[in-house]
């Protein structure tokens, strides 16, 4: 009896020396996003923290705005976190300066990791070594408001890319939806277009906004080599100056000025001043919880329907004490089948078999009802996987941020601005750009 | 003993805090630093290319002497005529002098956030009140041509204090020295520009030397309004150097470049100090 209790009274002792020594891996993480971004991954870091009673992860959220400078000013400190979101335009330059980990082994090890989309990869030196995928797969959509398209008495934008709107079609749409103070539309007459109370349409000015509509035309972004920027050419100026001309010759989207001072677009569209908006996927997790008539169609086109996919990449940074855990970790989060970020409309999976398999889809599409809209499948699934160039998006150029920066950014403000036509602006860019090329990681 | 102990946490302060920094950089201006493993020491790598083959370097220089050439003369004589008029005797004095002081307590980004709002060419303040005036449609800050003139406009904002160094240094001037004037039959005109400037120069000495470097260090504005745009035009020299330390990592060449403007406002200092001696109007000499 007596030696029993003992017995009893040691395994609680041995048992909660071992809670401690297991308890002791601590890993920091760090990420962007609005309010409701930074909520829904907290609670999914709690999930893996109660999951997992080895290690304790702990989110810092960071604004976006600030991210990379922030990242920047902890690295010249030391103290970089675990691991963390990356800007996609930095992490090679980081991953080949040794501020992030090479990963090769562990995703060679990884039966999972190769049905993960291509293009989601990060790699250098020629492709033998990685510092994994982007966390998630993001695709550029086109958001817009029911009852303002139920109001005008004009058909949803397509769900399948087979039937995008063509740039005409998509022009003419956007100006019965852009209404003056007077009550009359875009197409009209007597419309007034210094007293614009609702636009056809809102769009992002950085790349992610004005990219998908030079791949559609036929253009790109720059050679693949990565020496020569190519937004200069015929099929680039074109998408570019159809975009500029739906602010200063439709007058159906927001000057640069008109969109600094009013709310962002999605918080405009919930309040019906904005018809439509091109947007990212992960828009999906805050449109389901603005509590309006929304759902999402494809992209307009110009020469055939395009999209981008691209993501922010999770990495894991060189001074971890505990890369073996910080590895569990992103791998985690990446996992629909555990991270509640796929199913609330804020990512979607990186493995092929969720777009191609039905029940695998509706594992993540179904799972939080009044998340995905009934369009999800056309516009998620299919033109995901089918409708996107064959170029990654932008990260796979060398010194990137310098050329955003010091090229290409100045030029698009003058394209946005109307100060310059698309063709005068993106001749600045590439000649801006000259000394800045560097050629591909 | 016990003065030393006191001074110790101010001093203690600027030498960890402040000199420290100043050092290190200068000695980080003369690496290639991306942030990644150690400095590697380049010379004088980082000046020779600022100098030679910095198109930015050119740009950034242009516009914020641009800038400092247009808010430095503006922001001073607007401050001199109200230190003039709230020198007056007139009713609700106090009033008024906080008044014109007011804005200057209110911090550089929320006053940026507002005068978003008052350049908003569609529903702002400003073109609201010009364009029944008969004015075109101004774009302000959102062209290119327009964006320094309005933030040279904005920089009048905070003059409060530069307004309150010409109040004090008015109070200092000698009744019976306009006294004298009047005797003689002069006017209002000659009582300033006999008596009141040659009194106050020592006051103008030192916000002209302060406004400069103000002028000179500007960021805030065009970090939170304009990101530098458009198209570079209000890209100032000190956000162009935020944007090689934090954007693109090159730690070692914003120093460089934070030890240029260092020497450019020293020099503009020192000309200015130097230039006194025959401007500036000490009394008893």
């Amino acid at each position: 009896m007596f030696s029993r209790l003992r017995f009893t009274a040691g395994l609680v002792i041995a048992l909660a020396v071992a809670g401690t020594t297991l308890a002791q891996v601590e890993l920091t993480f760090t990420f962007w996003g609005g309010t409701f971004e930074r909520d829904a991954v907290n609670q999914t870091l709690e999930v893996f923290n109660s999951l997992h009673p080895n290690i304790h992860v702990t989110g810092q959220h960071i604004p976006n705005a600030g991210y990379n400078e922030k990242i920047s000013t902890m690295a010249a400190g030391g103290t970089l976190p675990d691991a963390g979101y990356m800007d996609s335009s930095m992490a090679l330059r980081w991953a080949t300066d040794g501020l992030i980990k090479d990963l090769t082994t562990q995703f060679a090890n990884d039966p999972m990791a190769a049905d993960r989309l291509e293009n989601m990869w990060y790699r250098w030196d020629n492709g033998t070594k990685t510092i994994g995928t982007a966390a998630a797969v993001e695709s550029m959509i086109l958001y817009y408001n029911r009852d303002l398209f139920d109001a005008a008495g004009i058909d949803y934008p397509p769900e399948f890319a087979s039937e995008a709107w063509t740039w005409d079609e998509f022009v003419d749409i956007a100006k019965q939806l852009t209404v003056d103070r007077q009550g009359n539309n875009a197409a009209s007459p007597d419309f007034d277009p210094d007293n614009i109370d609702v636009f056809g349409i809102a769009f992002p000015t950085w790349w992610a906004g004005w990219l998908p509509f030079v791949y559609s035309n036929g253009g790109q972004l720059a050679s693949d080599d990565g020496t020569e920027l190519l937004i200069n050419r015929p099929e680039a100026v074109e998408a570019l100056q159809a975009l500029q001309d739906l602010i200063y010759v439709h007058h159906v989207a927001p000057t640069p000025a008109q969109s600094q001072s009013l709310p962002a677009a999605d918080i405009m569209m919930q309040s019906g001043k904005v018809a439509m908006s091109v947007d990212g996927h992960w828009k999906t997790l805050a449109m389901s919880q603005l509590g309006f008539n929304w759902s999402f169609g494809v992209l307009p086109m110009h020469q055939r329907p395009a999209t981008l996919i691209w993501g922010g990449v999770t990495v894991i940074f060189e001074g971890t004490e505990h890369p073996d855990e910080a590895f569990e970790l992103i791998n985690f989060l990446s996992d629909p089948t555990q991270s509640a970020l796929f199913t609330r409309g804020l990512w979607m999976p990186l493995q092929r078999i969720y777009y191609t398999d039905e029940a695998k889809a509706a594992e993540w599409l179904d799972a939080v009802p009044g998340v995905y809209p009934p369009e999800s499948r056309g516009v998620l699934l299919d033109y995901t996987l089918n409708h996107t160039p064959r170029q990654p998006p932008v990260f796979w150029l060398k010194n990137l941020d310098q050329i955003w920066t010091d090229a290409v950014n100045p030029a698009m403000s003058l394209l946005w601005t109307g100060e310059a036509s698309a063709q005068e602006a993106m001749d600045q860019a590439v000649r801006d750009s000259e000394g800045l090329m560097q050629g591909r990681w | 003993m016990w003065g030393i102990l006191f001074v110790a946490p101010a001093v203690l302060g600027f030498v960890l805090w402040q000199l420290g920094p100043i050092i290190g950089s200068l000695f980080i201006a003369f690496t290639d630093w991306r942030l990644a493993g150690t400095p590697q020491w380049i010379g004088a790598g980082n000046f020779e290319k600022i100098l030679a083959e910095d198109r930015l370097f050119r740009k950034s220089l242009g516009v914020t002497v641009y800038y400092s050439l247009g808010s430095v003369p503006l922001r001073m004589l607007v401050a001199f005529a109200l230190a003039v008029l709230l020198n007056q005797k007139i009713r609700a004095l106090p009033v008024f002098r906080t008044i014109f002081y007011l804005p200057s307590i209110v911090p550089v980004i929320a006053s940026s956030m507002l005068w978003l709002w008052l350049f908003n060419p569609d529903f702002g303040l400003l073109n609201s009140i010009l364009r029944p005036l008969g004015f075109p449609k101004l774009q302000w800050i959102y062209a290119s041509d327009s964006v320094i003139p309005a933030l040279i406009l904005m920089s009048l904002w905070d003059i409060g204090p530069m307004m309150i160094i010409f109040l004090a240094a008015l109070q200092g001037v000698p009744r019976q020295l306009y006294e004298a004037v009047e005797i003689d039959g002069g006017n209002a005109w000659h009582r300033m520009r006999h008596i009141t400037v040659p009194i106050v120069t020592p006051a103008i000495l030192f916000n002209l030397i302060l406004s400069i470097i103000v002028a000179m260090q500007t960021f805030t504005q065009a970090y939170v309004m304009t990101d530098g745009g458009p198209n570079n035009n209000s890209l100032l020299y000190v956000l162009y150097l935020y944007r090689k330390a934090f954007e693109q990592s090159q730690m070692g060449y914003a120093s460089a470049l934070a030890w240029v403007l260092f020497i450019i406002i020293a020099g503009l200092s020192l000309f200015v100090f130097r230039s006194s001696s025959r401007w500036v109007y000490y009394g008893g000499r």
